[in-house]
């Protein structure tokens, strides 16, 4: 990498909207340079690989089925309903479009997936590696735990299942061989399975997890196993055990560090460099220069990067795209507006599982995109994208990802078009 | 006599179950009665120091010689409860550690006055001037406590948990029994939060200190029951108060008893008040900060006004009692004098309770308690109630007490706590478990084995199986996870369960159905988040998020009941083109 560069557009973050919305404005105008700056922070680790379009609606009980026509019932200051549902189409076609390995898109509706818990979770698009599992194909299952793996607890979530599925839901559970020296064991699990190493009883890892499964098989045509079946060689892993079983074999997503959350970000980045544009990883900006009242350039430790417009999609509170301080909530790069309690007793919810203003608190911006106050945009050539924004409560409403599609390609277009 | 006295004891606490396991090994018959869980009171929200005496030296002489013996004591019979066992007192005045000097030489406290380079090596920064190491050390209360009930058990003693007092029956001015009801619910005693109105009584004898118990100090004691680190931002006024959310009515029980004693601690007049009596009690707290950084030693600041000590504790730090001021103000006290945390930040923080009665005029912080022989008082014979004290010498507050009873029974034999070993509640379990469970309590070094024994809690190291045999324990009522984190550590590391909960929960089944797993899941949780909640900023904020979205997303934890969804309704996943695999049954058909 050069000292300095100079793009048409720099998006800084490495989260789902940073991705997205590099991709979006490359389409746009294919002819601009654009880059992508990823701080050192792992954004997938927590990320179930599942894309959440819009989950639950509040006031109201059950699972969204199409989140598309549910956008009408939304709040008026709902993302979705500011940017409206064409532009939210446009910005999932983005995603469907480059991102291999998703289901989902031919349809608008949500598909029920099964979680580590036994929950059925709504999914707008979903890998290819649940798809054997959603709840509606109405074929009875197995799931099978792997004893190192606690998070899936296949007993449990096999009879919470059954509870709300009108099929059996069976389970059984098997101790690897592939040996894992230490936490945490999915990621290592995933590695041993990539290199196909040999295990503990001498043979290869993808034969041993086969052998291991086909003891437990009874007459369920689709088995659902922890989300640990490779990273880099994860399609070939998983058909390869599939095809010696004769069984379809479905995923169900972990707590971080989580396997499908890397595979995602694999999958972004390959469709960026597909697309032309200059992604950087681990970078950090460690400070800004400004002239005339416009962004010129970001400083890193390795190097300025100029651009002509700039996009902040650094994530929210939880992504350390904004600060929570015992003063305030700050955004550390520009020092963008930031609307927030000053009570820090309500940030969070007195439950845990409760409607928790931290999600909500975010960047302030005009209806382009830009970071603003009640005085006008903070810079001309500076947008802001993802959950930096203000937004509304995503997580409970489990529209993470469509808020970050949406928003990233909605800030880069008007990026790479207004300037 | 042919007739043994049979005692109930309220509150299991450290002083509780000393008291009860006192009585047993002089041959009484003794009931304990609990309304939470064991440590679940002020017990479970000290902030693990031993105390050498040497911060009550200059102002309560008395108090640090019976802190210096039984600090002693219980490092000859329950050495596995402590951990670190040397201690510095330092400060940037070198004329404040000359007067604590000076006390402890007055007190026959043993210290070592620290050179420059001892200084440096003990882990204390250039602005400390003067410190001197102390005979003091960190201890585990929990374990203390659980110690001390499996003694109790071992003399013969009955330890019921989930057991609250309802009534306490009189019979012609003596005392007859108590009803109690068992807590019919899995997880949750109906307790409330904490003792949170200092509410001062008044209209009380006014001298009702008993002249031989005069006795220690602080925070830790034991008192009914509740969950440990509820924060100070979220109170319930306290007794009373579960009267508003009745819970069901569970086994009711009638218990004989020929005296009564009330270790309830901060709740002490609540037990009081159900045999008619009225108990003032002031109360005062003290803030506690867990920190993720564990420092190799505990280290204290001598301040007159405000001792702030910094304790290593489960792999986290200890900074407290804060008695006026802000979090980030005690972090930078003990920072200035301490090397032992970098750039620490607060897991969450609780509150300790010191309870006096509302006539003592000591130091409410110091080290005191007060003995009330109702008889003496309320005309009511055969009940007693002790509050105060530091857990430092709860054995021997227990000891006066029981030699008081003894009295009253004209028993006369002689107390043997100070010798009797105390069981270590880790030898009943086996092989990996025990060992997990001694990892924790830093007894052998950690080790990571190949074993199928995961890991369900990452920062406390705590296997499934240790969960497994805590779960089989007497010391875990039904599903109660809380009880599980006391015995075990789990949940205690920096993701307050966020990431480790559900694994623990799952644990409970098959024996338990998923509602009531999800029930124990949802309590642990909300417990720890309690705790949690209330330093939240930072790091810490966005861990905290992270789990909201792990449970809330992810899990979908959130999520309403599923029955009877309409299935059709969502994506089957039959997409046309949508598989690139066909399925096996079409294969079978058409290949």
């Amino acid at each position: 990498m050069a000292e300095s560069q100079a793009d048409d557009l720099l998006v800084v973050g490495g989260g789902v909207a940073g991705y997205i919305g590099a991709l979006a404005a490359s389409r746009h105008r294919p002819s601009a340079s654009i880059r992508l700056l990823c701080p050192a922070t792992d954004r997938f680790r927590t990320h179930s690989g599942v894309i959440d379009v819009l989950g639950y609606r509040p006031g109201s009980d059950g699972p969204v089925t199409n989140p598309l026509s549910a956008i009408a019932e939304l709040p008026d200051e709902h993302w979705y309903t500011k940017l409206g549902r064409e532009r939210l189409w446009e910005a999932l076609s983005v995603f469907d479009e480059a991102i291999e390995g998703y289901r989902g898109a031919g349809t608008e509706r949500n598909a029920l997936v099964p979680t580590a818990v036994g929950r059925l979770k709504p999914a707008s698009r979903y890998p290819a590696a649940v798809a054997s599992g959603v709840a509606s194909d109405r074929r009875s299952m197995r799931l099978v735990g792997f004893e190192r793996l606690p998070d899936l607890d296949a007993a449990f979530a096999a009879d919470r299942l059954s509870e709300s599925l009108p099929y059996d839901v069976a389970d059984s559970s098997i101790t690897t061989s592939i040996s894992v020296g230490d936490v945490p064991a999915a990621p290592a699990i995933a590695e041993a399975l990539d290199a196909d190493s040999e295990t503990d009883s001498g043979i290869s890892a993808r034969e041993s997890v086969a052998r291991e499964l086909r003891s437990t098989l009874d007459v369920e045509p689709r088995i659902g196993v922890p989300a640990v079946l490779g990273v880099e060689d994860a399609v070939e892993i998983r058909e390869t055990v599939a095809d010696r079983l004769t069984v379809e074999i479905f995923e169900i997503p972990l707590g971080p560090p989580s396997v499908p959350g890397r595979r995602l970000e694999a999958r972004l980045r390959s469709a960026l460099e597909t697309a032309g544009v200059a992604v950087e990883r681990g970078v950090s900006v460690t400070g800004t220069d400004t002239d005339d009242g416009r962004v010129e350039r970001v400083r890193t430790e390795e190097g300025t990067y100029e651009a002509s417009a700039f996009v902040l999609a650094t994530g929210g509170v939880q992504a350390g795209g904004l600060a929570g301080t015992p003063s305030g909530v700050r955004e550390p790069i520009f020092e963008c507006p930031v609307r927030a309690p000053s009570d820090r007793q309500v940030w969070t919810d007195a439950a845990f599982l409760g409607d928790h203003e931290a999600v909500r608190i975010g960047v302030t911006v005009d209806d382009r995109l830009r970071p603003a106050d009640s005085a006008g945009p903070q810079y001309p050539n500076l947008y802001a994208a993802g959950r930096l924004l203000e937004t509304t409560n995503v997580i409970g409403e489990q529209s993470t990802d469509g808020i970050e599609i949406l928003t990233g390609y909605e800030a880069c277009r008007r990026a790479v078009e207004e300037h | 006599m042919g007739y043994t006295p049979h005692v109930l004891i309220v509150g299991g606490g450290v002083l509780g179950t000393a008291i009860a396991r006192d009585f047993a090994i002089r041959g009484l018959e003794v009931t304990l009665v609990e309304q939470g869980t064991l440590t679940a009171g002020t017990t479970g929200r000290m902030h693990g120091v031993l105390y050498s005496g040497a911060r009550f030296a200059a102002t309560d002489p008395a108090g640090a010689v019976r802190c210096r013996s039984e600090t002693k004591a219980l490092r000859e019979i329950a050495d596995h409860c402590l951990r670190s066992t040397s201690a510095v007192i330092a400060d940037q005045s070198e004329g404040r550690i000359a007067d604590c000097m000076a006390a402890c030489e007055n007190c026959g406290i043993p210290f070592q006055e620290l050179s420059a380079s001892q200084r440096e090596e003990a882990g204390l920064t250039g602005e400390v001037e003067a410190a001197i190491r102390v005979p003091e050390a960190a201890v585990d209360p929990f374990e203390l406590t659980l110690s001390t009930a499996a003694g109790a058990r071992e003399y013969g003693a009955e330890i019921k948990t989930g057991a609250a007092v309802e009534e306490i029956r009189f019979d012609g001015g003596r005392v007859a029994g108590a009803t109690v009801e068992y807590d019919p619910s899995p997880g949750a005693p109906p307790a409330p939060t904490e003792p949170a109105t200092p509410d001062d009584g008044d209209g009380q004898p006014a001298d009702a200190t008993d002249g031989e118990a005069d006795e220690e100090s602080d925070h830790s004691e034991d008192t009914g029951s509740d969950r440990p680190e509820m924060p100070g931002s979220v109170q319930r006024s306290f007794p009373g108060a579960s009267d508003d959310d009745e819970p069901d009515r569970g086994e009711r029980e009638e218990i004989a008893a020929d005296f009564v004693v009330n270790a309830t601690g901060a709740w002490a007049d609540r037990i009081a008040a159900l045999a008619g009596i009225d108990l003032p009690l002031s109360r005062s707290r003290g803030r506690m900060l867990v920190l993720d950084e564990e420092p190799d030693h505990t280290v204290t600041q001598y301040d007159p006004e405000q001792p702030l000590s910094l304790s290593p504790f489960w792999g986290n730090g200890v900074v407290g009692p804060i008695r006026s001021g802000s979090a980030e103000d005690a972090i930078e006290a003990v920072s200035a004098i301490s090397d032992g945390i970098d750039d620490p930040t607060v897991l969450r923080s609780y509150s300790g309770v010191w309870t006096q009665h509302a006539s003592d005029s000591d130091d409410p912080y110091g080290p005191g308690a007060t003995m009330i022989d109702h008889e003496k008082y309320d005309d009511q014979w055969g009940m007693l109630t002790v509050v105060g004290g530091t857990l430092t010498t709860h054995r021997l507050v227990a000891k006066q007490v029981v030699d008081r009873v003894c009295r009253e029974f004209g028993i006369d034999r002689a107390c043997l706590t100070d010798e009797l070993q105390l069981p270590e509640v880790t030898a009943e379990s086996t092989t990996e478990s025990s060992q997990s469970l001694l990892a924790r309590a830093g007894s052998v070094p950690k080790s990571v084995t190949d074993q199928p024994d995961p890991v369900l809690c990452e920062s406390q190291s705590v296997g499934r199986e240790t969960i497994e045999t805590a779960l089989e324990s007497d010391d875990v009522r039904g599903t109660d996870l809380t009880d599980v984190r006391i015995r075990t550590g789990a949940t205690m590391g920096a993701c307050q369960g966020g990431r480790c909960g559900h694994r623990i929960a799952t644990q409970l089944y098959p024996e338990h159905d998923p509602d009531t797993v999800e029930e124990s899941l949802r309590e642990l949780l909300a417990a720890r988040w309690q705790g949690r909640r209330n330093p939240l900023w930072g790091p810490q904020l966005a861990a905290a998020i992270a789990d909201y979205e792990y449970h809330a997303a992810v899990l979908n934890r959130n999520s309403s009941d599923t029955d009877g969804i309409e299935l059709s309704a969502y994506d089957d996943g039959s997409d046309p083109g949508d598989r690139d695999r066909p399925l096996c049954c079409e294969a079978v058909v058409y290949g």
